[in-house]
């Protein structure tokens, strides 16, 4: 293990005035432990119970702690990215204090170090949850992976370590709604799993069946463009029926002798419509899409490694050693 | 026996010398007592060597026109110390910033800073996702080692005596109403009759006073630390200095031909306050005496790591070691008086008074403030 690292532990808070002074005092521990240089940012999303007094407190007592206070609550995975903003480790841990077990953070950082960018835990204690939501649940991983194409795992946790350049990757990414979990796995860095037990069985507040759809519309509205695509192939599809259905008023019409009358051109003009509606819609829907990926903003593509020639070695050693004998 | 002065300047400091010299020109013979072996030992050789243009207080109008119409007077008095061999860039923030570009542009606008939009191979070494933008500025340093050189041969030249390794202990009242200070040398006691008693001693100000017992000043003093480092390549001859929040600055720091590197999160270890309050009998403790015992472990690396952020080429930056001092600042209500020296005449020993300044060029306020108590030209 390094200990010259420089480790930073982003803690995304709402409430936690309980738990707090332990869970700090073990995480000190434990990092200190470990490493010369470390930092811990504690992120208040808006709490409303004793945790800035009970932070201040903290802060005279522990080093190395920062405390980034929101000015209003913004939800969880916006206290993470203010967090991940403003870390200045090499390595970021993103954990939750109620359910995290700092003791793990050495081993973790190292392991990231060694593999991926970017570490993601899963929890070994699968949710208890309905039938349906289950079922629901597994469709929209499936979903995800096979049709985003975003490895989005079951049963995954924010407990997470960044490298320094997943975390800069990360922090180019400016919209408003911010799934961490997607975002690290959708960066491109290899992305490897730890699974571990959490500490209490809290499932990270994804709520009931209807709160869960609502998320999973959010993940797949924020991260793709897929439902607009098929939305749009839909339309074309039938514009295409309604020219079809057209020759078939047509053919009606010339060989069948009994045609109600009226039914022709009323049926002419409804397919004339529908095939024009869905011409629109098809096109509106590229075009929605092409302003959605401009306002995103993202980068177009993230540099995963650079490497420069490494000529004149020798001289540059020389000059370490030169500059080593006057150091002061 | 006691020896007999027209003014003693307790102090050899930036200050204190440049006091002396002001004092001499104004036909009294000062004597300068410094408690150091040489002149400009403390604040005034361990501190960033930025010659202040206006551009580092965006939020502080007086200071900044202050430091605008001092700033061509400093160039002017002491141009051997100038060093003006790099480039000077400020930036903005961002995230967890104080000020926006835009209102950068306007303050500098008022005060009348130059500010020239970066040129792109400069403004490409910042993160653009961390930085908004990034300035071109007229900002020098100045040499502390000739600086003190210049200073010592003027007071030579003008015929100021001055001691070393006098330390100025205290101060009592003498019937004939000057008083009479009594310094500890390597040699033993001295003491000195004096009508003024000049204390130019920057974080000792309350040293003497609390000695002498009087009430304390109300000060603040923080145990800094700024890392000396060997910048990489393509930062040479490049000073920057990021606004204005938990940011960064990398100046020259001529006298050892390296770079200071500060950092507004990591450069105060920690702080400590004296005075304020009525009793006068608050706690005290001697700046210079805590400054000896603290235990100085380097934040270095995270300087560099926070600054390599912002400035990614930061990260191959090498630290060569680190300048440590006591910082002592004016705590807020004095600085809201839009005073930028504290210029304190004792209400009870009233020949005592204390002078400090939060940056070299405040010395041109004390003309002003010398007139005020019948010493004007
Ligand atoms: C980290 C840091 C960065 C800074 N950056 C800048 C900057 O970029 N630009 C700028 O303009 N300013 C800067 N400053 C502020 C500047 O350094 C001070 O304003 C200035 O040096 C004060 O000068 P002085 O003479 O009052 O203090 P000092 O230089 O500290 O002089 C006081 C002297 O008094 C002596 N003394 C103390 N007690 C006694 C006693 N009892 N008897 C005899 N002698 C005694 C001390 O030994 C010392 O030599 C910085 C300061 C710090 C700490």
């Amino acid at each position: 293990m390094d200990k010259s690292l420089v480790v930073s532990v982003v803690v995304p808070l709402r409430n936690g005035a309980e738990i707090l002074p332990a869970f700090l005092g073990e995480l000190a521990g434990v990092l200190k432990e470990a490493y010369y240089f470390y930092e811990i940012i504690l992120v208040d999303d808006g709490s409303t119970d004793r945790t800035p007094r009970v932070v201040a407190e903290l802060l005279r007592v522990q080093e190395r702690v920062r405390f980034l206070q929101l000015s209003r609550p913004y939800g969880r995975e916006i206290a993470t990215a203010a967090g991940l903003e403003t870390a200045i480790g090499d390595f970021v841990v993103v954990m939750d204090a109620l359910t995290d077990p700092p003791a793990m953070i050495p081993d973790l950082v190292a392991r990231c170090r060694l593999g991926s960018g970017v570490l993601c835990g899963i929890s070994s204690e699968p949710e208890k949850s309905g039938l349906l939501t289950a079922w629901a649940t597994r469709l929209f991983h499936t979903y995800c992976r096979k049709v985003l194409d975003i490895d989005y795992r079951e049963n995954s946790t924010d407990f997470r370590v960044l490298s320094r350049q997943a975390v800069n990757a990360v922090t180019r990414i400016r919209d408003r709604r911010r799934y961490l979990r997607i975002f690290a796995a959708t960066l491109g860095y290899q992305q490897e799993c730890f699974t571990y037990q959490p500490r209490t069985a809290v499932n990270q507040s994804r709520g009931g069946l209807q709160e869960r759809v609502e998320h999973a519309i959010e993940i797949v509205i924020a991260q793709s463009r897929h439902p607009l695509r098929v939305v749009s192939r839909l339309g074309l599809l039938m514009s295409v029926l309604n020219v079809l259905y057209a020759g078939y008023i047509v053919a009606i019409y010339f060989l069948k002798p009994d045609v109600a009358r009226g039914w022709t051109t009323l049926s002419m003009q409804m397919t004339g419509m529908f095939f024009f509606l869905f011409l629109i819609l098809a096109v509106l829907c590229e075009y929605v899409g092409r302003i959605l990926e401009e306002t995103q903003e993202r980068p177009l593509y993230y540099v995963a490694a650079e490497q420069t020639s490494s000529v004149l070695l020798e001289t540059s050693i020389e000059k370490n050693i030169l500059n080593e004998a006057k150091a002061i | 026996m006691t020896q007999s002065a027209d003014a003693v300047v307790v102090g050899g400091g930036f200050f204190g010398m440049y006091l002396a010299l002001l004092l001499k020109a104004r036909g009294l013979s000062p004597v300068i007592l410094e408690r150091g072996p040489d002149f400009m030992l403390r604040a005034s050789y361990h501190n960033q060597a930025r010659v202040h243009n206006g551009y580092h207080y965006p939020r502080s109008l007086m200071t900044a026109v202050r430091s605008r119409v001092n700033f061509p007077h400093f160039l002017q008095d002491f141009p051997e110390s100038i060093v003006e061999d790099f480039d000077k860039y400020y930036a903005v923030g961002r995230v967890l910033g104080k000020v926006t570009a835009d209102q950068f542009e306007t303050f500098m606008a008022r005060v009348g800073a130059p500010l020239q939009p970066a040129p792109e191979r400069v403004s490409r070494l910042f993160s653009s996702p961390l930085i908004e933008k990034v300035w071109k500025v007229r900002e020098v340093a100045f040499d502390a080692g000739k600086l003190r050189l210049t200073m010592r041969k003027r007071l030579e030249e003008a015929g100021v005596e001055f001691y070393f390794e006098a330390d100025a202990r205290c101060l009592t009242h003498r019937a004939d109403g000057a008083m009479e200070l009594a310094v500890e040398t390597n040699g033993g006691r001295r003491l000195y009759g004096t009508p003024w008693v000049f204390n130019c001693t920057y974080s000792g100000l309350n040293r003497l006073r609390y000695h002498s017992g009087l009430p304390l000043l109300p000060l603040k003093h923080e145990l800094t630390e700024m890392a000396l480092v060997q910048p990489p390549q393509e930062l040479q001859n490049l000073a920057v200095t990021v606004m204005c929040g938990p940011f960064f600055s990398l100046m020259p720091f001529p006298d050892r031909g390296l770079w200071t590197l500060s950092h507004v999160r990591y450069t105060p270890h920690h702080a400590w306050k004296e005075g304020g309050s009525q009793s006068g009998t608050e706690a005290w403790q001697d700046a210079y005496e805590h400054f000896d015992r603290a235990v100085k472990s380097t934040d270095g690396p995270l300087m560099i790591r926070d600054a390599a952020r912002y400035l990614p080429a930061m990260s191959k930056c090498r630290q060569e070691g680190s300048l440590w001092e006591v910082k002592t600042v004016l705590p807020q209500s004095e600085l809201d008086d839009g005073r930028p020296i504290l210029f304190h005449r004792d209400p009870e020993m009233r020949g005592l008074v204390s002078l400090m300044g939060g940056k070299l060029d405040n010395i041109y306020d004390i003309p002003q403030e010398l007139a005020a108590l019948g010493l004007g030209m």
